[in-house]
């Protein structure tokens, strides 16, 4: 068969020797014998390396022949050693898989752009108010339209709210979660349908609204993507609507939810702000530019509708920093950062053990040298080996990075914004591939360059037992360097531990344990039906207590208002305070276990018609009154002077939002006297959520068969969902400390062994001439010990300074904690020294006779 | 990389040529184009083998020539090289060239001859 390319080097050297044998025979032919015939032939011939070489180079050129050499010696130097060689694959791939899944976090949530055509245009614009602390508040319908008229920076401007609805006509009652949006969002996001249509103007005016859009994964999960589904009537929230159009597949991370149009079911009162805006910068505008407008046309609200937007200005942000906000950034970048301390160690630890490795190869190098291999070839063979151990470890750390990616997905950020775009893309295999490359040099170069200075004649002379000079030295500082790093992502790692360990057992104003909670959103009657509702609940068998309220603890959302205080109080009768408000009936605190210090709790009578009635907490009593008994006085709701409310109980502060989070002034309503939409109950039970909800269900379906009892959960599992951002940094630090302590700990025990062993000789003889163990033992632990106090005193000298940048991930412990400082030295000292003292030990014992004649 | 030229004698390029017109006549292994190339020229022109087997792969690699293992007349298996339709082509190319070099060279050298 006559094929084309190179035929390889097996291929030309039968070729040569089958034209040899052939010349041979015919010189035999000619009277010469075998002997003669063969030299003869091979005279004619010349130099058969030099021509298979010359051969070779027509189609290779020298350098790809010369790594080709490098790297099929560097698999056999592999495989001779295959413990070392397993164990520094795995090292890699441990790094680079770790610090490939971080990356393909930070690059999905933080770096990509948004899925939007020209999302760098795309804005959020938010109401602001610096004096009360507040950066992201939402808007009303009036203020949205306001600002659509006036402003002259935007292309186009949208709004949209979410919340949540109960549908019928899909089996079972659901209760799906719903974005209501006016109709140009779509355009403005440069969306179009993937079946039917978007919402228009028609459906965006009052009386219209009989229309919805499923979302792309609803409509897949609950109509198995069928394209018949338009024209199909669902009933929302008792109301027919038609199935107008199938929004295109998700691009955040959202739920599977309807689409409704906003503004038939928004309150168009200037008081009801619950709008979030979003718009489109018109080009060549800048966010500063959009930003200053704003603030002239908040100027001109403030004096158009003092009661209304007086004191708020506008924040214009980056759409993919309203959708990611601070938090994630900060976090992921954290994390990077500590991966990539991570990964110097791992090379450090590579580099010194490579190093000790290269030291026992002395003898084989130096032949190497002497037989003409060039230094840069001897440096390029040795980068080649710990390029190869770095490559087949990143390639195995890519694919565990796989399974980290989908860890991402599924467990540690399903909270996070974008988490459903993590994934080994194009982006995370490049990352990869430096991480690796860079790694592996980093890692090879200190040995590589060790061998390439060797001197020839004392490699040679001292059977590999002799050290190239300053290796030694170079040794020591890998190992301080270990050390160090292992010191900084320890203080790291005990530093958020502690965060963790003060989070979760922080004073939250209520006891977490043993409730359960469940949403429900009656339609009629709502406080009758949960006056009715929570009587049967208390009745059920294991339930102690029971109550409901407008957003429970630890959950999304939010409620907030501004409160003038009536009467004498510490507050001007003109100043106010920004105060949380929630809907509560009578027997919440009771469940919650949060006391009410003063007064009474609300009761089924607080109803419409009885006297307006709230209880305050103790931030806002104080804030208000100061130290005085608030019972019985009043506060003015929301300002505009209607009729105040008398404060007839003061209750204990509880962490409602967050538990790094502290308690904000707060009042609440009693549910008797209204309740919008759903209330979440809260149920102080022996039983179990499994066993409580079927009981729950029942009682509900007794009062209304069309109600869907959703979102149950036990109060723990609210806090510890909080609690999720911490505990994954908390996690992965220490895990990352914990491997980077290891390493640290096998490095400086690879290096004393080496270095016992070097002295095996002399320890020998002081032992032959009478030295005890101890006296032995002794300059080996110093020498080790001098490692750690030098590698101890440096991380330290790091962490301080480091761990300030973490100062914002911190609760109740401050960067540089001595505490902390001092646990994360002392157990990197334990480990270290013991590491030390081991190998000492063994060589205190050997046979001084044995190790005398090994030579 | 180029080879170098062991042994001035034949002047670089003219090597190809000299295989190529060698293998005019047929498939042809490497010994039996060295053995042809000496007698044809009543061994004025002898070829390296330094530089053959180098050629022969430049030659491959460009596509003039194919290459295959193949059995000969005396049972041996040897490793045939076959000129392509390129290859003819090429020796085409090379021969007018080779053509025009000489008659060049005659004119240089014997310029009244020439004009005839």
């Amino acid at each position: 068969m006559a094929t084309r390319g190179f035929k390889g080097d097996d291929d030309l050297q039968r070729e040569i020797r089958q034209h040899l044998e052939l010349d041979a025979e015919e010189r035999r032919s000619e009277g010469l014998s075998p002997d003669e015939a063969r030299r003869a032939a091979a005279m004619a011939f010349g130099n058969v390396a030099a021509v298979r070489e010359d051969a070779r180079t027509v189609w290779f050129p020298l350098w790809l022949q010369q790594a080709g050499q490098d790297l099929r010696y560097a698999f056999r130097v592999a495989r001779r050693t295959p413990a070392f060689t397993l164990g520094a694959i795995l090292i890699f791939a441990i790094g680079i898989s770790a610090s490939t899944t971080i990356f393909g976090a930070l690059n999905a949530v933080v770096l990509a752009p948004m899925p939007f055509a020209e999302s760098d245009r795309l804005v959020r614009l938010a109401q602001s108010n610096q004096e009360r602390g507040v950066d992201a508040f939402s808007v009303s319908l009036p203020l949205y339209r306001d600002w659509q008229v006036r402003s002259q920076s935007f292309a186009s401007m949208a709004a949209e709210r979410t919340g949540a609805v109960t549908v019928l006509g899909l089996g079972e009652p659901r209760h799906i979660d719903a974005t209501w949006l006016t109709h140009d969002m779509y355009p403005l996001l440069g969306l179009s349908p993937a079946l039917g249509r978007a919402f228009q103007k028609t459906d965006d005016e009052k009386g219209g609204g009989q229309v919805v859009m499923l979302s792309h994964g609803l409509w897949r999960s609950a109509f198995g993507a069928d394209p018949q589904v338009l024209d199909r009537v669902l009933t929302i929230d008792g109301r027919a609507h038609t199935i107008i159009g199938v929004a295109p597949p998700d691009r955040l991370n959202t739920t599977d939810h309807v689409l409704l149009p906003a503004v038939p079911f928004t309150e168009d009162r200037r008081g009801y702000a619950d709008l979030n805006v979003y718009a489109r910068l018109k080009p060549g505008v800048s966010i500063a530019q959009a930003s200053s407008e704003m603030a002239a046309i908040a100027q001109q609200l403030g004096r158009d509708y003092p009661d209304h937007h007086r004191g708020w200005g506008v924040t214009v942000t980056p759409l993919a920093e309203s959708v990611v906000g601070p938090g994630a950034p900060r976090m992921l970048y954290l994390l990077l950062t500590a991966v990539g301390v991570l990964l110097l160690v791992a090379c450090a630890n590579l580099s010194s053990l490579l190093l000790v490795r290269a030291s026992a190869r002395t003898r084989e190098i130096a032949v190497r040298a002497a037989v003409g291999g060039g230094r840069g070839r001897i440096l390029r063979q040795l980068l080649t080996e710990s390029l190869l151990l770095a490559g087949v470890g990143g390639a195995l750390g890519v694919a565990l990075s796989f399974s980290g990616m989908r860890l991402w997905r599924t467990t540690l950020a399903t909270d996070l914004p974008r988490a459903g775009e993590i994934g080994v893309d194009l982006w995370a295999l490049t990352f990869a591939f430096l991480v690796s490359a860079v790694t592996g040099v980093l890692a090879g170069i200190a040995p590589a360059r060790q061998m390439a200075r060797l001197d020839v004649t004392r490699g040679l002379r001292d059977g590999g037992r002799s050290v190239a000079a300053g290796s030694h030295w170079s040794r020591n500082a890998l190992v301080v360097g270990q050390l160090a790093l292992s010191v900084v992502l320890l203080s790291a790692a005990g530093l958020t531990m502690r965060t963790l360990s003060h989070l979760q057992s922080v004073d939250l104003g209520f006891t977490s344990t043993r409730i359960v909670t469940a949403h429900i959103a009656p339609r009629e009657r709502p406080e009758a039906f949960f006056i009715d509702l929570l009587q049967r609940v208390r009745a059920l068998p294991d339930v102690a207590m029971a109550g409901a309220t407008s957003h429970a603890p630890m959950t999304r959302g939010n409620l907030s208002l501004h409160v003038f205080p009536v009467g004498a109080a510490r507050l001007a009768p003109t100043e106010s305070v920004q105060a949380d408000w929630r809907i509560v009936t009578d027997g919440y605190f009771g469940a919650m276990e949060t006391p009410v210090l003063a007064g009474r709790d609300f009761s089924v009578r607080d109803d419409e018609d009885a006297p307006k009635v709230i209880i305050v907490n103790q931030t806002l009593a104080r804030m208000v009154w100061g130290d005085r008994d608030p019972v019985g006085r009043q506060l003015d709701l929301g300002g505009g002077g209607g009729d105040p409310a008398t404060v007839v109980g003061l209750v204990r502060d509880t962490r409602h939002h967050d538990p790094a989070v502290g308690p904000s002034p707060t009042y609440y309503v009693p549910a008797a006297g209204g309740v919008w939409g759903s209330m979440t109950l809260v149920i102080r039970t022996g039983a179990d959520a499994a066993t409580l909800v079927p009981r729950l269900r029942t009682v509900v379906a007794e009062l209304d068969p069309t109600l869907p009892v959703y979102d149950v959960n036990s109060m723990d599992a609210l806090v510890l969902r909080r609690l999720a951002p911490q505990r994954l940094i908390a996690g992965v630090l220490t895990g990352f400390g914990a491997i980077a302590l290891v390493l640290a700990v096998l490095g400086i025990y690879g290096v004393m062994a080496f270095s016992t062993r070097q002295r095996a000789r002399e320890t020998a003889i002081r032992l032959a001439l009478g030295a005890t163990r101890w006296d032995v033992i002794r300059p080996l632990v110093r020498e080790g010990g001098a490692l750690v106090v030098a590698g101890a005193a440096l991380g330290l000298g790091a962490a301080v300074p480091l761990t300030h940048l973490m100062r914002s991930l911190l609760v109740d412990v401050s960067p540089g904690d001595p505490l902390t400082m001092g646990a994360a030295v002392a157990v990197l000292s334990a480990a270290a020294m013991l590491a030390c003292y081991l190998p000492a030990r063994r060589a205190s014992r050997t046979n001084p006779l044995r190790a005398l004649r090994g030579d | 990389m180029a080879t170098p030229a062991k042994k001035p004698g034949i002047i670089q390029g003219t090597l190809d040529l000299l295989i190529l017109r060698t293998l005019v006549f047929g498939p042809l292994h490497g010994h039996g184009i060295v053995k042809h190339i000496k007698s044809v020229t009543d061994e004025v022109l002898t070829v390296e083998h330094g530089s053959l087997y180098p050629a022969l792969q430049r030659l491959e690699k460009v596509g003039c020539i194919t290459s295959g293992w193949e059995a000969t007349d005396s049972g041996r298996e040897m490793k045939l090289y076959r000129m392509t339709t390129k290859g003819r082509a090429q020796l085409r190319a090379e021969e007018s060239k080779w053509a025009q070099l000489t008659e060049a060279m005659t004119r240089l050298l014997r310029p009244g001859q020439a004009r005839s």
